[in-house]
């Protein structure tokens, strides 16, 4: 029994993946009209921050296991400062896009950028 | 001629830990050249090609699950030592669950599935693992936003990895054969 490198089978595969990938980002990933930053501490919505409505750069310090800093400005939400070891959250760079997501795992805290409800609309 | 030299047969303890060592000590290797590559841009920072996978799946397929596992959580502990604890749950979860996946797919689906498919599904309980564990410590679902483009990416990754797997196969044979040689 000599495996080969690829089959038949290993195509299917890779297409179905492909098609779940497309369809779930084709139904989540709408460039929101109104994006609001909904941000959660331990399963916990701390702040949400409706992003068209920021004018100047503001400064977000949810209460974590450490220091961590959270900026906005320009329809834009980011981690600006992180005192965990890895600092893959501040990485993640700017969110603007519904879908767009910045974790940062060590202080359990997650910035996603939703839609407001008006996006909920049936086209 | 099977691919692998089935280790079953062959009842050596001291045998199969050596080998088991060394198959280790390149995981870690592997690891450790991937931890030095910059991050790539689209994708939540922290998600790496995977490249010790190529070990893992040798493994499984020749060891079977416990040694697989086994490097799985050697690679979790020392991503623990040098990266924290979060960096060490996110490695053993998503470490076991595509350790299993692997030896499952070796030993049932080969008929069906190639290396390339096979190290595909791999890379995918990878991440699946590593979702789940981030969902878990964040307490937020949200983190599934980044499974669209890591299983895109995982596509390319599992697919190198089942490549180059197939390619180090036959040198990885005969360092099995050495050491039953000299033993």
């Amino acid at each position: 029994m000599n495996t080969k490198l690829i089959k038949k089978g290993d195509l299917a595969v890779i297409a179905v993946i492909v098609a779940a990938a497309l369809i779930f980002a084709f139904f989540n990933y709408r460039n929101a009209e109104n994006p609001v930053a909904v941000i959660t501490v331990d399963g916990v919505t701390v702040e949400t921050v409706d992003l068209a409505s920021v004018k100047e750069k503001i400064t977000i310090k949810p209460q974590t296991a450490f220091n961590v800093e959270i900026a906005a400005e320009n329809g834009e939400i980011w981690f600006e400062h992180s005192d965990c070891e890895d600092r893959l959250c501040v990485a993640t760079g700017k969110l603007k896009n519904g879908g767009d997501t910045a974790v940062c795992l060590p202080a359990k805290t997650v910035i996603t950028i939703m839609g407001s409800d008006v996006d909920a609309v049936v086209y | 001629m099977p691919l692998f030299t089935d280790m079953k047969k062959k009842n050596n303890i001291a045998y199969k830990t050596a080998l088991l060592g060394i198959l280790c000590g390149l995981a870690l290797a592997l690891g450790f050249l991937e931890s030095l590559l910059p991050p790539i841009p689209w994708l939540p920072p922290g998600a790496k090609p995977g490249f010790s996978n190529i070990i893992t799946m040798f493994t499984a397929g020749s060891l079977g699950f416990p040694a697989a596992a086994a490097i799985a959580l050697a690679k979790s502990g020392l991503a623990f030592v040098t990266r924290g604890a979060t960096a060490g749950i996110m490695s053993l979860s998503g470490g076991i669950l595509s350790a299993a996946a692997m030896y499952l797919l070796m030993r049932y689906a080969r008929k069906a599935l190639g290396l390339i498919g096979i190290s595909v599904i791999c890379a995918l309980c990878h991440n699946l693992g590593q979702l789940f564990a981030a969902v878990f410590i964040t307490g937020t679902a949200n983190i599934i936003y980044y499974a669209p483009a890591l299983a895109v990416f995982g596509i390319f990754t599992g697919a190198v990895t089942g490549i180059v797997l197939k390619a180090v196969i036959p040198p990885l044979e005969k360092l099995k054969l050495l050491l039953i040689k000299n033993k």
